[in-house]
């Protein structure tokens, strides 16, 4: 397999939308078929194909040179999302319709906006304090949609709109990493300078304590003051293959991997979410009508689903609490069986693969690749983290599955960062 | 070339924890998808039962007795004939399965459908409700009824069984419950002293009591024991501890009773003296033949409990309560009916069975099930003959009623005490040259009422006989 070779349609693949509109449409008249029909399935489906077109046309104006599977994949996964969210969740659905129209716009702003990169490679600095003033206002006035007191306080409200800051967090982050990184990768890559000596590999020190430090101070921040496990572990797991990136030694990662090990030991004995999350990953039969109850239902809801699962509409995924949140992928399982989980797990693999790939075409520009590359891995890190929670393969971190869930801020920062993607993909030339 | 080699392996990284993310949903999804389904705590399983279109209950003339009934509020299982009640059992979301019921769970849920390539096909990518088959018992719900309505104020069990194929034709528990309000009235249901839950017939673990009567009189025949020998003060109670004395169930005319004489009146004390005028004894061989070591049981119902010898017996020695029937054996009124069956059936006890046919859902054919032809030979024709004619004539000894022409019936009474109880049992057969012969054992708990038992024989043998 070789990313270079993906050979790009200028044109793009207006027929993978026309797909993606077929499989939603199905979707939603299936879920519609037991129930009175209510207009708001299509209204949630209309504003999916409004979406789908304006962007398509958009891009096809002011982007024909981007990456032509990118839009199609991120629609295709958000339509059934709304899908799912419909089926699991309805009242919340035309909530999360409205939310994919901002996102799509958000994206289409970030694609078409020229200057959207510099600014982002400039301002590196301030966009970060300022990203970092906000995480400290969450900590100080966050607040949880549901209102329940013990919930964690991740959100900031405005009215009755929610907003987490550590999904801004995510992009800024990225860009300012890719920034720094990249105007250090000349000299800390290792493999390209085969002649340097101890003492100069000592001199390098600083330049990679310093992100490190600030990253493990804000995993640190985020862990501790938001009892925020997932996005901690997020944040620190993609500084490192950036940084992996940069400086091409495996021995970072192993060495990161040891880090995140130590850190969640510690985290173990001081913090009773992270021990309850560990104890209902390594035995949850134990508990199975109590603390693991979640986990429990979601391993049944693939069981149940079995292959080619129960049928939309047909399973019982409403079992699992917070099911249209981060258990929607237990909910396809169930609903679509392992055929789905399949078509789910492609697709994101389709998209690391484009986003990795916008990553190799653009020579000599490291801030470009580098950026590419985290946006990338964020999006498939998250990915990966709360799919291997939801099969209790690692314990569970609360992120989002992007683009399926159910969740605003988390659908507006994926979409912007396929935003940037299509802008970094359509100046690969 | 700085970074590409780099953004490869995060590349295949990401694709290798892919796969495994797949390979543990493929593994929940197909290989561990039993081990995890089947755990009580799922609650799908009750989704999964109640979506299920349970098959039919029918007695031998296609009677229906329960079926599952789809309205407004979903689906629910209704029972028709509440003298069927304590045989077909109950099927509850709540509470499972019990009786008939669970007994062909299977084959009513649709679980015993090949699992070829179209049932999958149906069930697993169409999702189309799984539907059961229906089945069809030996019961005869009109025997039934009878046998429920005449037994109605007491505590007991009755069986009625044809003696040359072993089916079923009336298997009542008594007190019963209405499986129809289960989830209403389970608790109560479960604490209720007569135990509604526990049925009689096949779990109820009884002394034989004067049951153990026939053995002897089996002994005596096999040794050309003189029948019509008298035994002084055969009239007399034995007792055998400080709550249990054993004495004639019915009064006989004179206190100089043979053998023949004492098993019609059901008295003891002739058996006793006749034990111990004899060199050999031969128990163990008898319990072995008569097969109590090893008692009759309905496939898939529930076998018997522990047995539970009387409490209060002193250690007398062991002969006499043997003897007695108040020893260590215990029996099922099912085991009883068999040996019934043996005497109307030229010695040999048939297999019980309960199941006439199955249909198939969709189809209209009742298909036979696999039946076991092989019988218990409890003892030979000869000597089952000799039984069959002093049955006769402890019926005839016991009430007044007339039968058609070419009918042979027979019975007797027996009394036994298990636990603090004392039961009253009928045995008997009917038979016509026209119709199998049929066995029947009629037990009441707590009672002396020995009209009363008279009173359910005869209109049982009415309803049997043409």
């Amino acid at each position: 397999m070789s990313l270079e070779n993906t050979a790009q349609n200028q044109t793009g693949h207006p027929w993978l939308l026309a797909l993606a509109g077929a499989f939603i449409f199905l979707g939603m008249v299936t879920i519609s078929l037991p129930r009175v029909t209510q207009p708001s399935y299509w209204l949630v489906f209309a504003i999916w194909v409004i979406c789908a077109v304006a962007g398509t046309w958009i891009l096809n104006r002011y982007l024909p040179q981007r990456d032509p599977l990118l839009f199609p994949l991120v629609m295709f996964l958000s339509g059934w999302g709304l899908v799912a969210i419909e089926r699991l969740a309805p009242t919340f659905a035309d909530r999360q319709a409205i939310w994919l129209l901002i996102s799509v716009l958000a994206m289409l702003v970030t694609a078409v906006f020229p200057h959207a990169l510099r600014w982002l490679h400039s301002y590196r600095y301030i966009l970060l304090a300022l990203t970092l003033l906000l995480l400290m206002a969450t900590i100080v006035l966050g607040r949880n949609p549901s209102g329940l007191a013990s919930a964690p306080k991740l959100w900031l409200g405005f009215g009755s709109v929610y907003f987490q800051s550590s999904e801004a967090m995510k992009i800024i982050l990225v860009a300012f990493l890719a920034s720094y990184l990249g105007e250090q990768s000349s000299t800390l890559h290792a493999k390209e300078n085969p002649g340097l000596d101890g003492r100069f590999r000592l001199s390098l020190l600083p330049r990679l304590a310093g992100p490190t430090l600030l990253m493990w101070v804000l995993s640190v921040v985020i862990l501790v003051w938001q009892r925020d496990l997932g996005t901690a572990m997020l944040f620190f797991i993609v500084f490192l293959l950036l940084l992996y990136m940069t400086n091409g030694d495996l021995r970072l990662i192993l060495g990161g991997a040891v880090l995140v090990i130590a850190a969640g030991f510690v985290a173990y004995q001081l913090f009773e979410v992270v021990q309850l999350r560990v104890d209902i990953w390594l035995n949850p039969w134990a508990e199975a009508n109590g603390r693991a109850y979640q986990i429990v239902q979601s391993l049944m809801a693939f069981g149940a689903g079995g292959i080619f699962g129960a049928g939309v509409g047909l399973g019982s995924p409403g079992y699992i609490p917070v099911v249209h949140s981060d258990f929607v992928f237990a909910a396809l399982a169930e609903e679509w069986g392992l055929l789905g989980v399949i078509t789910v797990l492609s697709s994101f693999a389709v998209l690391a693969m484009r986003g990795l790939s916008i990553g190799i075409l653009h020579p000599g520009r490291a801030f470009y690749k580098l950026f590419a590359v985290g946006l990338t891995m964020m999006l498939t890190v998250q990915t990966l983290m709360i799919m291997a929670g939801v099969l209790k393969l690692l314990p569970l971190t609360g992120v989002t599955l992007p683009f399926i869930s159910y969740g605003g801020s988390s659908l507006l920062a994926s979409f912007i960062m396929i935003g940037i993607l299509l802008r970094l993909s359509s100046e690969t030339g | 070339m700085q970074f590409s080699r780099a953004i490869h392996r995060i590349l295949f990284g990401t694709l290798f924890v892919m796969a495994l993310i797949s390979i543990s949903a493929a593994y929940w999804a197909i290989a561990g998808q039993n081990t995890i389904l089947q755990r009580d705590d799922n609650p799908r399983l009750i989704e999964a039962m109640a979506r299920i279109q349970r098959g039919s209950i029918y007695d031998r003339h296609q009677q229906l007795l329960a079926s599952t009934v789809n309205d407004a509020n979903g689906s629910r299982r209704e029972y028709l004939k509440p003298s069927t009640y304590s045989l077909i059992g109950y099927y509850s979301l709540r509470y499972g399965t019990g009786g008939g019921e669970a007994a062909f769970d299977q084959a009513l849920a649709g679980l015993t459908a090949a699992p070829g390539l179209e049932n999958y096909f149906a069930q697993e990518v169409l999702h189309i409700p799984r539907a059961g088959s229906d089945i069809q018992l030996t019961l005869d719900a009109d025997i039934q009824d009878i046998l429920a309505g005449a037994m109605r104020d007491y505590h007991g069990a009755a069986v009625v069984m044809n003696a040359h194929s072993g089916e079923l034709l009336a298997l009542a528990s008594l007190p019963s419950y209405d499986p129809n309000t289960l989830d209403d009235e389970w608790d109560i249901l479960t604490e209720a002293a007569g135990k509604p839950f526990f049925n009689r017939v096949l779990q109820g673990q009884y002394q034989p009591g004067g049951a153990m009567y026939v053995l002897w009189l089996t002994q005596a025949i096999l040794s050309d024991y003189p029948l019509s020998r008298r035994f002084d003060q055969a009239a007399d109670a034995i007792v055998l501890g400080e709550d249990i004395t054993v004495d004639c169930v019915i009064q006989p005319p004179t206190v100089q009773l043979s053998l023949v004489q004492a098993f019609i009146y059901s008295c003891p004390t002739a058996f006793v003296s006749y034990q111990q005028s004899i060199a050999e004894n031969s128990y163990d061989n008898l319990v072995q033949a008569y097969s109590f070591d090893n008692p009759m049981t309905l496939a898939g119902f529930p076998i018997p409990e522990s047995a539970a010898p009387a409490t209060d017996i002193k250690p007398e020695p062991t002969a006499l309560r043997d003897i007695l029937g108040q020893g260590d054996v215990t029996t099922t009124p099912l085991h009883l009916t068999g040996i019934m069956a043996a005497i109307a059936n030229h010695g040999n006890a048939p297999m019980p069975s309960i199941q006439l046919g199955l249909r198939a859902p969709g189809t209209k054919e009742w298909t036979s099930p696999p039946r076991s032809s092989a019988a218990i030979p409890m003892m030979t024709a000869a000597t089952a003959r000799q039984l069959q004619a002093i049955l006769e004539r402890a019926w005839t000894t016991l009430q007044d009623d007339s039968y058609p022409d070419e009918s042979t019936v027979g019975g007797y009474i027996t009394r036994s005490q298990s636990g603090d109880e004392t039961q009253i049992w009928l045995h008997g057969f009917a038979s016509h040259v026209d119709r199998s012969a049929v066995a029947f054992v009629v037990l009441l708990e707590d009672t002396s009422d020995i009209q009363r038992l008279i009173a359910i024989g005869q209109s049982l043998i009415d309803a049997l006989l043409p």
